[in-house]
């Protein structure tokens, strides 16, 4: 029993990384019709930033050492948002409407971001030291034990999720955001700056990004891949949950990650990874365009 | 009833709980030019969708020459004689004004057909009189992509004259055109329904007018009144719904 | 601008012809580790020339192309390893604790069943993905992600089964290929002119297909699948069919491939080299065959060069390549000579 509550309870926090990493793509995808294949970059950077964070703690403030963590975040938000900025204008913001041209463009962004990660931070993994007050866990019953840091991720994400939600649908931004996704031609004849909203937006998805990477620097060894390790499941997640409705997300999110965990429990990290894309496919003769549509009368769009 | 070609039987659909439209039911001669007209939202393009097989309707059937077409997909239903042009102009547009005529003549469509088939003398005449009869002969080697909007027109309407159908669903195929152009296309329509019967969307009522010979009216997703022309634009329902409606025929009008 | 890269499409066969001869002649110049290298490029160009027909022509994005081409390699080099073990057990499977050879690997002792398989494996796999995707119109960057997935999968499943497949090392130290030693200058001689063989089967084959209705349809599918449709053909065939013909050639590919080079490691069917193989059609030019054949072998020389004195160059290299050919040069090589063909018609005028 208690292993089975343990492995579902690291499905749910390995769903809720997943869930805030897809989050920018859906978005992204959904507003600007680009995938971006660097997006697993901007967790590495977000790793990366606790890293720093982590290492100017160490050195010149160990006296207050134990709140660098709570530092880190929105520190890993704004570097991924601000390289997610830049890039948008130099590289994203020419591929629009071009979904397969940009899978192409990113990756190319991608394979540069790793090799400057390499050249800055070394091709070995680095650690960050979890703080103190993450240590330990909460004992529910004997054999299941919920850790502090996957607690503590689960609730990053829901304030994010919260966040994200509140920003989309209750404020003038969000429907802005919305505006544009629906119908990019009339939100800008009625003055909508289509180009800030996107490059706003694509910074926001970034930033996200950056978040789920600073949150993985708690489970594990930080690499200058550790964004590629992530961004096949994070696409899986996209496509399960359909784009643009941040109810498919969650959906995909869960499905995925919780699948993930389970089928490693069950079989083995290959075994399950390979069942993972079965039932994805199987999922797809189903409803090929992902759980949650928006039905289109266009030819081809 | 033994001219009748194409029968709809109490066709619904919806769109998400939306019922776009409701119980309609309708038949077309053989070698009758039908109008489907009516208001925004009135469900016009929705019924050809049916007829095409791009929807599936809730309920309802659609007899082809006899036969039941509903469970058929869209590229079955071309080959048994249903043609389909679209609202905006969808031509291939990197291939020359020839190869898409050459891709919508194709007697078989088969993969191995595709691969192993060469051109006849018969295909080349049939092509090249068609080209002629839609004034697209001179510009034949040039890429689709750079055809007027017009001519674009023309050519969805050349490659289904070429594919020789029983039935054409035309989706305002005078959509963006000048008067000229406009009236060109309707003589057109009426070479084609020689051989052929045609269903047309449109929203141009001097276009109707000139050229239909039987009018289905629909409004929000039902059919409101059938007939010729001149009873149908004196039903005091069809005045009501387009008077009511912000003056559409007004404005088309002018 | 596109009637002149079609114009420099009919004279393709002219430059192909003149690229076969170069290749032909170049083995008499070269000394015989740089014919080898190039007989591995003359396998990129092959594999290149399927992802053109499939992405260049049709307008599908295939990013698990490694694995069609892995797949080959595996197959032949199956032979081959027990061929060199002289058809006792492999080595590595002795080190992973196996005392027999598995029953699936036992029918490869045949050569020409081994050389089939590299044919129908590859083919068998696009055809059940595809028919599976492409059946229920899933398309565009949703095929692109799931063939991407599909080569993180093999290539982890690959890593795993390591008795069976080698694990991570993959499947090396052969030295015999039918009695021959892989060792000897002839032999790589020879199955140099094997891979220039079979390109120039491969490009007919790609030539034909082009040239025919087919090639056409392909092409309107890029430009509009519904309409298509919608014209009486059935694209699921034609997208399927396509699907399985690249991943043939990606199979001919790895097959002439391993040989050459020795060794086929799962990390060539990962997601960084699938993608790799579709920034040379790009480079190329995407639609043109020519184009597809020149690059890869290019690129891969180019690649060679610079990654074996400074590796980080190469990995900037590449990364901003993909950004600059996708936003500058979306017509790659051949689109920017016939811009610039057109530019000096203009001016001569």
């Amino acid at each position: 029993m208690g292993t089975y509550l343990t492995q579902i309870f690291n499905g749910i926090s390995v769903s809720s990384v997943y869930l805030i990493a897809a989050l920018g793509l859906s978005i992204t995808f959904g507003l600007m019709k680009v995938i971006n294949m660097a997006h697993g970059e901007f967790i590495m950077i977000g790793a990366y930033t606790a890293f720093v964070v982590q290492s100017i703690f160490l050195n010149y403030l160990s006296g207050i050492f134990s709140v660098y963590f709570i530092v880190a975040i929105p520190v890993s938000f704004i570097t991924a948002g601000i390289i997610g900025y830049v890039l948008e204008i130099l590289v994203i913001r020419h591929l629009y409407g071009r979904p397969l041209d940009s899978l192409l463009a990113t990756w190319g962004v991608s394979l540069t971001l790793q090799q400057l990660a390499r050249s800055i931070f070394g091709a070995p993994n680095v650690d960050v030291k979890s703080p103190n007050w993450l240590n330990g866990g909460i004992q529910v019953i004997s054999g299941f034990v919920m850790p502090y840091k996957r607690l503590f991720i689960i609730l990053l994400v829901a304030l994010c999720l919260t966040g994200v939600y509140l920003l989309l649908y209750r404020t003038p931004y969000g429907r802005r955001i919305r505006a544009v996704m629906q119908n990019r031609n009339m939100a800008s004849s009625l003055g909508i700056p289509t180009r800030k909203v996107d490059a706003y937006t694509f910074a926001l998805g970034s930033g996200l990004a950056g978040i789920a990477g600073c949150a993985l620097a708690l489970l594990g060894s930080i690499g200058p891949t550790l964004g590629s390790n992530y961004i096949v499941d994070t696409f899986m997640v996209v496509v399960l949950g359909g784009v643009s409705r941040l109810a498919g997300t969650i959906a995909g999110a869960s499905i995925i990650g919780v699948g993930d965990t389970l089928f490693e429990f069950l079989t083995d990290t290959t075994m399950a990874k390979v069942l993972i894309f079965a039932v994805v496919i199987v999922f797809l003769q189903w409803k090929p365009k992902g759980l949650f549509t928006i039905s289109s009368r266009e030819l081809d769009d | 009833m033994g001219n009748t070609i194409l029968t709809l039987e109490n066709i619904s659909v919806t769109f998400d709980g939306f019922k776009a439209v409701q119980n309609v039911s309708t038949h077309i001669e053989q070698g009758e030019l039908r109008f489907f007209i009516g208001p925004n939202g009135a469900g016009k393009t929705t019924l050809l969708d049916v007829i095409c097989g791009k929807i599936k309707p809730v309920s309802g059937d659609v007899i082809f020459k006899g036969k039941n077409i509903l469970k058929k997909k869209e590229h079955e239903i071309v080959n048994i004689g249903i043609g389909r042009k679209f609202q905006v102009p969808s031509v291939f547009t990197s291939l020359t004004i020839y190869e898409n005529m050459q891709l919508a003549y194709a007697p078989k469509k088969t993969l191995v057909n595709s691969l192993f088939s060469r051109q006849d003398k018969q295909e080349k005449e049939k092509i090249e009189k068609i080209l002629v009869k839609t004034s697209l002969a001179d510009h034949k080697d040039e890429v689709a992509g750079a055809l007027s909007h017009g001519q674009k027109q023309w050519l969805e309407i050349a490659m289904l004259l070429v594919t020789g159908h029983n039935l054409l669903l035309m989706d305002e195929p005078v959509a963006g055109m000048g008067r000229a152009e406009t009236d060109k296309t309707g003589e057109l329509l009426k070479e084609v329904a020689k051989t052929c019967s045609v269903i047309v969307v449109e929203h141009d009522m001097e276009f109707v007018r000139s050229f239909a010979n039987s009018v289905t009216v629909l409004h929000e997703g039902k059919v409101l009144c059938e007939g010729p022309m001149e009873q149908v634009q004196n039903d005091p329902r069809v005045i009501e719904v387009y008077l009511g409606r912000g003056r559409e025929t007004d404005a088309q009008n002018q | 601008m596109n009637f002149l890269s079609r114009y420099l499409n009919e004279k393709r066969r002219p430059a192909f012809a003149l690229v076969v001869i170069l290749l032909a002649i170049a083995p008499f110049f070269l000394s015989d580790f740089r014919v080898n290298l190039l007989g591995k490029f003359i396998a990129y160009a092959i594999l290149a020339l399927g992802i053109d027909l499939i992405w260049g022509y049709t307008g599908i994005l295939s990013m698990g192309h490694g694995v069609f081409f892995g797949l080959g390699a595996y197959c032949f080099a199956m032979y081959l390893k027990l061929e060199s073990s002289g058809f006792k057990l492999p080595d590595f499977m002795s080190w992973s604790g196996l005392s027999s050879i598995p029953w699936f690997w036992k029918p490869f002792t045949n050569p020409v069943f081994a050389i089939i398989m590299a044919l129908v494996v590859p083919t068998l796999i696009a055809f059940i993905i595809g028919f599976l995707t492409f059946k229920n119109r899933i398309q565009g960057v949703y095929f692109s992600i799931l063939s991407q997935a599909l080569a993180v999968i093999i290539s982890v499943l690959f890593i795993g089964q390591q008795a069976y497949t080698g694990g991570s090392n993959g499947i090396t130290d052969c030295n015999q290929i039918f009695g021959y030693s892989l060792a000897s200058p002839t032999t790589k001689v020879v199955l140099y002119y094997v891979a220039l063989a079979l390109l120039i089967a491969a490009f007919s084959l790609c030539d034909f297909i082009v040239g025919r209705k087919m090639g056409k349809v392909l092409v309107a599918i890029r430009d509009g699948e519904n309409r298509v449709r919608f014209s009486g053909y059935n694209p699921t065939g034609y997208k399927v069919a396509v699907y399985c013909i690249s991943a043939l050639l990606a199979g001919v590919a790895g097959a002439i491939y391993f040989p050459q080079v020795g060794i086929i490691t799962p990390t060539e069917m990962g997601i960084t080299p699938s993608i790799e193989m579709v920034i040379w059609v790009a480079i190329g030019g995407k639609g043109s065959l020519i184009g597809a054949v020149i690059a890869a072998i290019l690129v891969n020389a180019l690649k060679s060069g610079i990654s074996d004195t400074f590796p980080d160059v190469w990995s900037y290299f590449i990364g901003i390549a993909f950004v600059l050919v996708v936003l500058f040069m979306p017509n790659g090589i051949v689109g920017k000579v016939s811009e610039f063909k057109k530019k000096k018609i203009k001016f001569l005028k």
